[in-house]
């Protein structure tokens, strides 16, 4: 069959479009949703072992809480954070709350301030509590 | 059973004429996902450092057998249709587009099983393995 060399519609990300706030936080919305889907499955591998093997499961916490595994676990926390406060303006959107360029770029302000706060808190509650 | 209005049915066909079931499940699962998410996180923080018997007993617990069950089952399905999304993005060819969705989701079954069946393990067989602290095959 013939190939055709159809153009595509111009990528979020690129020369097509400049770079804006919104674009990136849409691209780091997909990007930290299947960061989230790896934190699930890894947290899902100590589930399956909690029943299968009690020093199997205890080893995989002491690798969740090692120092050296920090900054996987920040990261992985962050992006799951991210994905739920961004989740929920998404929500707002679908309701077609917040749709102006001006509402959107304020709410994005929102959505990062609550990741931070979040993320900070969870690390906090993990370490100290 | 089918809660849409005739209109809903007309409104919601775009352009593919289908999807609009897809598009409500994302929005139902994700609003479960964001009512449980901080109890989960939160839980999650408390239980990776807590030993042995702790975590047994806080998947005992009916509620959060229950919750725990829930968040998972929408997490990898809310994860199965945004992976499937991306691969509909970016894997232009159908023959590899269709087997990266059926890999993943297969891949992602098998993980759902198997993660239900640890949790009613450990909810059915909480006495046995506090006292003996033997486990299911060591």
């Amino acid at each position: 069959m013939e190939k055709h060399q159809r153009p595509l519609s111009p990528f979020m990300l690129g020369s097509g479009y400049k770079f804006q706030q919104t674009s990136i936080m849409s691209f780091l919305h997909r990007a930290t949703g299947v960061a989230s889907l790896f934190v699930m499955l890894a947290i899902g591998l100590w589930i399956i072992a909690i029943p299968f093997s009690k020093p199997l499961s205890q080893s995989i916490q002491a690798l969740f809480t090692h120092i050296a595994f920090f900054p996987v676990l920040a990261l992985g926390v962050a992006s799951t954070v991210y994905h739920f406060c961004n989740g929920i303006r998404h929500l707002f959107w679908d309701a077609g709350i917040g749709i102006s360029n001006e509402e959107a770029a304020r709410s994005g302000i929102w959505v990062i301030v609550a990741t931070v706060v979040i993320t900070v808190a969870l690390l906090a509650v993990g370490i100290f509590a | 059973m089918n809660y849409r209005t005739p209109l809903g049915r007309v409104k919601g066909l775009g352009s593919a004429h289908a999807g609009s079931k897809e598009w409500l499940l994302m929005k139902v699962s994700s609003v479960i996902l964001a009512v449980l998410f901080l109890w989960f996180a939160f839980s999650f923080a408390f239980l990776v450092k807590a030993d042995y018997p702790q975590v047994l007993l806080w998947i005992d617990a009916p509620l959060n057998t229950a919750l725990l069950i829930l968040f998972i089952t929408v997490g990898l399905y809310h994860a199965a249709m945004g992976i499937q999304t991306i691969i509909e993005d970016y894997v232009h060819k159908t023959s590899k587009r269709i087997f990266y969705i059926y890999l993943i989701k297969t891949f992602l079954a098998i993980m759902w099983l198997l993660m239900i069946i640890a949790i009613v393990h450990v909810a059915t067989n909480l006495e046995l393995m506090l006292t003996s602290m033997d486990t299911l095959f060591s």
